[in-house]
């Protein structure tokens, strides 16, 4: 039993040992596998530790036990070890009856009796217990975590032992085959020509006299050209692992050569950096391949660079605004696609950016965003960012790069104002039920108390109505005005009645005896009479603020109406389906506004909307179902039809909220007469003032009609004369321009000269049409660039004297200057050419055209009493009206004064933009008038966006600069045209 | 859509085929078919239509007068299937005229459900629900108005009147010419057009309005147009159907209404009584209530005096006369054989004297019937005709009410009457208040005048319903209630009230109170 117990431990011990040496010698494989030396050694130590192993199984296992334990007192001395408390008496049992007969020996009776008593003990002992199992647990643990960690190797990293072993057992192939390396280059007169992806837009490059070494983009074709230096019967390109250190590897990859006599020609595709040689089979079979690799770089993509410029960083936005943000998208080949991405909780949208088509990798522009589009309630964040893809269309396709991340809290004021609103109405609430409970309050103390703690808190309520107005938009001046006196009135009123109270309840403390009636006789009546007026003024107010409320979802229909027409124009130009999304967000905006109209609708009492609100102003359900009409129509691709139904909508809208502006009025006029009476005496001086300025754009518009019609005349006559009188100066000052030295020229005097050129051969273009006032504005602008040329010339001569380009700066300067005069010359010539309008305009015009501008200084008089008049009563219109109405006036008595300045120089054409310009700032103050008289908030629905502040003073960057400066110096009409939109824009925001 | 088939009436007598020995051409027969059509004359103009269809029956025009006569029969969804695939634009636009007019009409009462009356001459029409509630009492008061009507204008339709009742001034929109700022302008609320009678419910009304008179009303129209074939002008339909309306519960008689005399009376003083030409081409479109009111008055004034002149035989005499191609100035100056001069003379003579004796009447404007815009609910609708002293406590008034603080609204209530005297809409909203509390007498002295006054002022009425029934008084209640029924049959008190009243008196409508008083609570 000893024997096989040992057997068993030995067995799993060697077991356990064998599975170690499994994973250890084909990880030292790895190690040592390259050499064959190396790995036949591990091989060798391997084999002899696995033997060891064995023989020491057998040894320890088999051996060993039956020599230790092959007497008998050798295992009682075991057994001893194991049973302590029979150790001594088994021994000396064992080792008596073994002993021979000696004197003094213990009797054989003593023995035996020994020998009994011991058996009789061990009788107990089962022998099985003796053995030590722990012993065998143990080695069966190795063993089990031995052949656990070869199945986790096996499993988990099978190729680190197959390759183990392979590498042990399996000789490394003989580097390139065997061919003989060369030291000396086997080709010769190499040209390597690349032929770059399409999306790079690079022409293909050809490099003579090559190193064979070459650079390009993923996706490059590379035509090699060469010549054999050695007689050869085959040649192959021998391309790396390139994983692999060791070349001439199995994984090398081979590309077969052309062969013709001696030269040679060979076509590779670049996808990832790799080193090849060239290999050359020769006649006699003989192979060789070059020592040194040459290399193919692969040239990696870029992802777009994408900068995102915004108002701030964090911006709070009304729901109902557009943002204009800004990019600059750089890449090093081009850009496919630019998104506008956003997320807000679940919500994630994309919007498209139209990329201007420039060349190169670069796009800059502005987009609108339209936080509707954004599907997030009032005080919801949005995270957004610009993504751009790049044209790369090889491999994973387009690089995506993404510019940082910007946020923007979406607002809704005018929530914010019913909110408020509601608590407005919960204080009105308290103050009518304390009011009724006054009203029937009975003679004793009881509840009076309890009546007088509630107005105490309803008047805080009130406090805290009125500052939260203080900081709304949407809050008159007016109103908060009314309740805080309402507040003031009531707290006198309020902490009287609770002296009152207390002296009661002190005098009823020390002579408990019933009060007399009519204690508070005094300022029940007072108190009444005020919580009265107070009830009807904040109902007032309440009333008026539910309209106007009305009226500002009026006004956002009418933003989103807008809107979704220029979306479906946009639609029905392009096509573009993408727009479809947005016309359909658009469409749900409309459909949540026309909800909330509805149900600010059934928020109103009926006897408000019973007398101020007309069916015609109740249009929400009318709304939704044509706009549904809208949307059916879409969906049947009837573009068309949509857009002449949403169009019916719009105006079956304007008419609504025109009836519901009516409303206002006659609800401001019953409950608010003295606001309404002063509103409709400006209104009506507005009209008075609009009404004569539109006769007198009108009356302009005829003055200048009949001037262009014998200016027309005079030009055509004038033509040729114009012609040959002109073409002399511009051909003088052509060539006087030309003989301005470029190297004396700054950067932007070069951009000059270029505008000056331009505008010359604008000239010509322009006399040729017989349009002579044109031309002559176009000679202006050159003479004007010439001078701008000549102050930057004389301030780069002040800046550095002594530079080197000083003498030829100050040689273009005396070019310059020189052409000054003929510029002048040729305004001159136009001038005399082009009759001034008074030599035109008939003797009836010009009288017409001096009543006209009486006629204006008049209404610019009017204007500007009425808005003196609206700054005096300003406090008492209604709403913001006062100085909204006064700013808006400002703006059309500023043009008014332009539309004198133009009658009096007799320029029917100013006269009459200037006249129309008035009207239509007139026209607009009456809009704002009539908005800001209830507060509306101008933006909040309208068209301007949200600007980013200084981008219209923004320069371009001088990456841009030089691209432009670049474009120009090609003088080819087909590369500047590409440029042209460009040098527009950017020579706009440089004139400016 | 009438204004085309009339210009195409126009076309048929200008181009009308100058040699009568010729045979009839299909150009002709459609012309007098659509002007069959459009006088009313069904009959006529389905045989027509018959011989029209053997002869031409793809023809887009006899298509669209079959439709034409399907829209105008009740089978909406027959003339739309009939004009389907047309071009719109078809005989004169008329194609896209009747579809339009046959698909909303179709939208609005394809859920309708149908009623007969007692008597079987009307078929009553109404959007399932409360409206149910009131069919059978419009049944009834029609049958009425057909016996009455009858007898004085002698024409008793044999074919079933169809009656529609739509549930908003919107539905009266889609299905008529009118807009809906017209009917609110002008409280047109109901009308007879298309061989048909349509109503606006009196549901859509915050007050009421006298219903069942205008059931009335409406149905003397149809019968005018079908007994002058549509030739009578509008003032004259509109006096004629103004005099009969009431003529189903009460003898012929001329009862103006305060409000009605008051306007008269103010129009005679300043000169401004609505000229006949200026009620032409509807009442529907004069510019206020208060317009049609007098306009309405003057009418009525017109008819009654006729009437006490020459009776109900000169009236059918002038109707016959302008049937066969008289004037109507013509027509009811030879039916009072005098000339149209003088006939004005002596009606405005007529007028002075009325305005003289009734001269101790109260002059106020009158009062507009409320519709409903689905707002919050308000005690204070109406708030507008009160005296401006008495305005803020009336207010304060409804405020309170609406808050089921009672006592402090009868409070208010009260001191408005203080401030600015007797008023209708005060004392009845005190009234009713004062009912609420349990102060019966008080209640009934304020309101028994208000409905003497004003047998439009269900408010008044149901008060004072309430007030005798509290007080067991239960033939005067009835009297009370039925007035409130003749205006606002949907308020759950009258027809509540009505039912214990009926009850109390073993009358047998108790029944068909009780069963509207459980369908309007619920």
């Amino acid at each position: 039993m000893l024997y096989r117990h040992e057997a068993r431990r030995a067995v799993l011990y060697a077991i356990a040992a064998l599975c170690g040496l499994a994973i250890v010698v084909p990880l030292l494989g790895h190690a040592f596998g390259a050499s064959r030396a190396s790995a036949m050694a591990v091989l060798g130590i391997g084999g002899l530790a696995t033997v060891l192993v064995l023989v020491g199984g057998v040894v320890m296992g088999l051996v060993v036990p039956r020599k230790k334990w092959s007497h008998d007192p050798d295992l009682a001395r075991w057994v001893g070890t194991r049973r302590a408390e029979v150790a001594s008496d088994l021994l000396s049992s064992v080792e008596l009856a073994a002993a021979p007969t000696r004197p003094g020996a213990p009797s054989p009776a003593l023995v035996d009796a020994l020998i009994s008593a011991t058996s009789a003990r061990l009788e107990d002992v089962e022998p099985r217990s003796l053995l030590p199992h722990a012993d065998v647990v143990r080695a069966r643990r190795w063993m089990l975590a031995a052949i656990a960690a070869n199945a986790v190797m096996l499993i988990a990293a099978p190729a680190a032992i197959s390759g183990g072993w392979r590498s042990l057992f399996s000789a490394p192939s003989v580097p390139f085959d065997g061919a003989q390396l060369s030291e000396v280059p086997l080709v010769g007169d190499l040209e390597a020509t690349l032929t770059f992806p399409a999306y790079s837009r690079r022409p293909p490059l050809p490099l003579p006299s090559s190193s064979g070494d070459v650079r390009g983009l993923p996706g490059t074709v590379v035509v090699l050209h060469a010549r054999v230096l050695v007689p050869a019967e085959k040649v192959e390109i021998v391309i790396d692992g390139g994983d692999r250190p060791e070349p001439g590897t199995e994984g090398d990859r081979i590309i077969p050569c052309v062969l013709d006599g001696e030269q040679l020609s060979a076509q590779l595709t670049i996808d990832k950096s790799v080193r090849y040689r060239f290999a050359v089979r020769s006649p006699s079979g003989v192979r060789s391949i070059e020592t040194t690799p040459r290399s193919i770089e692969a040239e990696p993509d870029q992802a777009p660079a994408v900068q995102l410029m915004a108002p701030a960083d964090t911006l709070d936005v009304t729901n109902l605004r557009r943002v204009e943000l800004a990019y600059v998208i750089e890449d090093d080949f081009g850009l496919s696609a630019a998104e506008l991405v956003w997320e807000s909780g679940k919500d994630k949208g994309r919007k498209p950016i139209t990329l201007d088509p420039t060349p190169g990798g670069r796009a800059q522009g502005k987009v609108l965003w339209d936080i509707a589009e954004v599907n997030v309630p009032s005080g919801g964040e949005v995270r957004y960012w610009i993504e751009a893809k790049d044209n790369d269309t090889i491999g994973d396709g387009p690089n995506i790069g993404r510019s940082r991340e910007l946020r923007l809290k979406v607002v809704s004021p005018r929530e914010r104002h019913e909110e408020t609103l509601g608590r407005h109405q919960e204080v009105a609430e308290k103050i009518i039920r304390n009011l009724g409970l006054r009203l029937t309050l009975p003679p004793d103390e009881a509840p009076r108390e309890d009546v007088a703690q509630k107005l105490r808190e309803a008047l805080v309520e009130l406090g805290s109505v009125s500052a939260a107005f203080e900081k709304d938009p949407h809050a008159s001046d007016a109103m908060r005005k009314a309740l805080v006196q309402m507040r003031e009135r009531l707290d006198r009123l309020a902490t009287a009645e609770h002296k009152l109270l207390a002296s009661t309840r002190a005098q009823a403390a020390a002579k408990p005896v019933a009060m007399a009636p009519g204690r508070f006789g005094l300022i029940d009546p007072r108190l009444v009479a005020e919580l009265e007026d107070d009830t009807i003024i904040l109902a007032d107010w309440l009333d008026r603020e539910r309209v106007e409320g009305m009226l500002d979802v009026a006004d956002e229909i009418s933003a989103h109406q807008k809107r979704l027409s220029e979306l479906m124009a946009q639609y029905a130009k392009t096509k573009d389906p993408r727009l479809l999304d947005e016309i359909e967000r658009e469409m749900k905006a409309l459909e949540r506004a026309y909800t909330e109209l509805d149900k600010h609708r059934k928020g109103m009492p009926e006897d408000v909307l019973d007398q101020y609100v007309h069916r015609g102003a109740m249009q929400a359900q009318q709304g939704a179902s044509c706009l549904d009409e809208v949307r059916k129509l879409m969906h049947a691709g009837q573009v068309a039809q949509a857009q002449t139904k949403l169009e019916s909508c719009r105006a079956a809208h304007d008419r609504s909220s025109s009836a519901l502006e009516g409303s206002l009025a006659e609800l401001r006029g019953d409950k608010f007469s003295e606001e309404q009476k002063k509103l409709d005496e400006v209104m009506n001086e507005l009209a008075d003032v609009a009404k004569d300025q539109d006769d007198i754009a009108a009356e302009a518009n005829r003055i200048f009609d009949a001037y262009a019609e014998k200016a027309d005349e005079v030009a055509k006559d004038h033509r040729r004369e114009a012609s040959k009188k002109v073409g002399a100066l511009v051909d003088k000052l052509r060539k006087r321009l030309a003989d301005v030295g470029e190297s004396g020229l700054t950067p932007f005097a070069k951009e000059e000269l270029d505008i000056v050129q331009r505008r010359i051969g604008d000239v010509e273009h322009m006399v040729a049409d017989g349009d002579l006032a044109e031309a002559l504005g176009m000679a202006r602008q050159a003479k004007s660039s010439l001078d701008t040329i000549a102050g930057e010339l004389e301030a780069a001569m002040n800046d550095d004297p002594k530079s080197k380009w000083a003498d030829a700066t100050q040689d273009a300067l005396d070019d310059v200057e020189r052409a000054a005069p003929i510029a002048k010359e040729l305004i001159e010539e136009l001038q005399s050419l082009s009759p001034r309008p008074d030599q035109i305009m008939s003797p009836d015009d010009l009288r017409a055209l001096d009543r006209l501008r009486r006629r204006e200084a008049m209404n610019k008089s009017r204007a500007q009493k009425l808005s003196e008049r609206t700054k005096q009563i300003g406090p008492e219109l209604p709403g913001d009206m006062g100085p909204e109405l006064g700013k808006k006036l400002g703006g059309a008595i500023g043009q008014m004064g332009n539309a004198d300045e133009r009658m009096r120089a007799k320029d029917p054409s100013g006269a009459r933009e200037a006249t129309r310009a008035a009207a239509d700032a007139l026209a607009k103050a009456r809009d704002r008038a009539r908005s800001a008289a209830r507060q509306a908030q101008e933006g909040a629905v309208g068209d301007e966006p949200i600007r980013i502040p200084g981008a219209d003073e923004y320069r371009a960057p001088e990456r841009f600069r030089e691209d432009l400066l670049e474009a120009m110096k090609k003088k080819d009409k087909k590369s500047l045209q590409d440029y042209d939109d460009m040098i527009d824009r950017y020579y706009k925001d440089l004139i400016k | 859509m009438r204004g085309a088939l009339a210009a195409l009436v126009a076309i048929g007598f200008v181009s009308a085929p100058a040699d009568a020995r010729r045979d009839r051409t299909i150009t002709g027969d459609v012309i007098k078919a659509a002007r069959f059509l459009q006088t009313a004359r069904l009959d006529d103009a389905r045989t027509l239509l018959t011989d029209l269809e053997k002869r031409a029956a793809d023809s887009v025009e006899v298509k669209w007068l079959r439709a034409e006569l399907a829209f105008q029969t009740g089978d909406y969804a027959g003339a739309v299937k009939l004009l389907d695939k047309l071009p719109a634009d078809s005989v004169d636009g008329l194609v896209g005229g009747t579809r339009k007019l046959a698909a909303s009409t179709l939208s609005v009462t394809e859920a309708f459900a149908e009623a007969k009356s007692p008597k079987g001459h009307f078929i009553i029409r109404y959007a399932p629900g409360p409206d149910a509630t009131i069919a059978e009492l419009a049944g009834e008061v029609l049958d009425a108005a057909w016996e009455t009507v009858g007898n004085d204008l002698g024409l008793r339709p044999t074919d079933p009147i169809r009656v529609e009742l739509l549930g908003a001034p919107s539905d009266l929109a889609k299905l008529s010419p009118l807009t809906e700022s017209d009917i609110e302008t002008t409280g047109t609320i109901a009308l007879s057009k298309y061989n048909k009678l349509m109503v606006v419910s009196p549901r859509a009304t915050i007050f009421g309005y006298p219903w069942m008179d205008t059931l009335a009303h409406e149905y003397t129209h149809l019968v005018v147009s079908r007994v002058a074939h549509d030739t009578v002008p509008v003032w004259m339909q509109e006096g004629l159907a103004r005099f009969e309306q009431t003529r189903w519960r009460r003898p012929a008689e001329i009862v103006l209404s305060a409000t009605e005399q008051a306007l008269l009376t103010s129009a005679l003083k300043k000169g401004r009584l609505i000229t006949f030409d200026e009620m032409h081409p509807s009442m529907a479109k004069l510019p206020s209530q208060e317009a049609a009111a007098l306009a309405y008055a003057e009418v009525y004034t017109l008819v009654a005096w006729m009437h006490k002149k020459v009776g109900y035989k000169g009236i059918q005499d002038a109707l016959l006369s302008q049937r066969d191609g008289k004037s109507a100035r013509r027509a009811v100056a030879e039916a009072l054989g005098m000339s149209w001069t003088a006939v004005e003379t002596e009606w405005k003579k007529d007028l002075k004297a009325t305005e003289r004796a009734d001269r101790a009447s109260p002059a106020r404007a009158g009062k507009p019937i409320k519709f409903a815009k689905g707002g919050v609910d308000s005690e204070n609708v109406g708030l507008e005709q009160v005296n401006v002293r008495a305005r803020k406590h009336a207010r304060l008034g409804g405020l309170m009410r609406a808050r089921g603080m009672l006592d402090a609204a009868a409070i208010e209530y009260e001191k408005a009457l203080s401030a600015g005297g007797p008023d209708p809409f005060v004392a009845g909203k005190l009234a009713r208040t004062l009912v609420e509390l349990g102060k019966h007498d008080r209640a009934i002295e304020l309101a028994t005048p208000l409905t003497s006054a004003d047998d439009r002022d269900a408010v008044a009425a149901v008060t004072l319903g309430m007030a005798r029934s509290a007080k067991q008084e239960w033939p005067q209640a009835i009297l009370a209630y039925e007035q409130a029924l003749r205006v606002s049959p949907f308020d759950p008190t009258t027809r509540c009230g009505l039912a214990e009243a009926y009850s109390q008196t073993s009358d047998p409508r108790a029944a068909r109170e009780r069963s509207a008083c459980d369908e309007l609570k619920n």
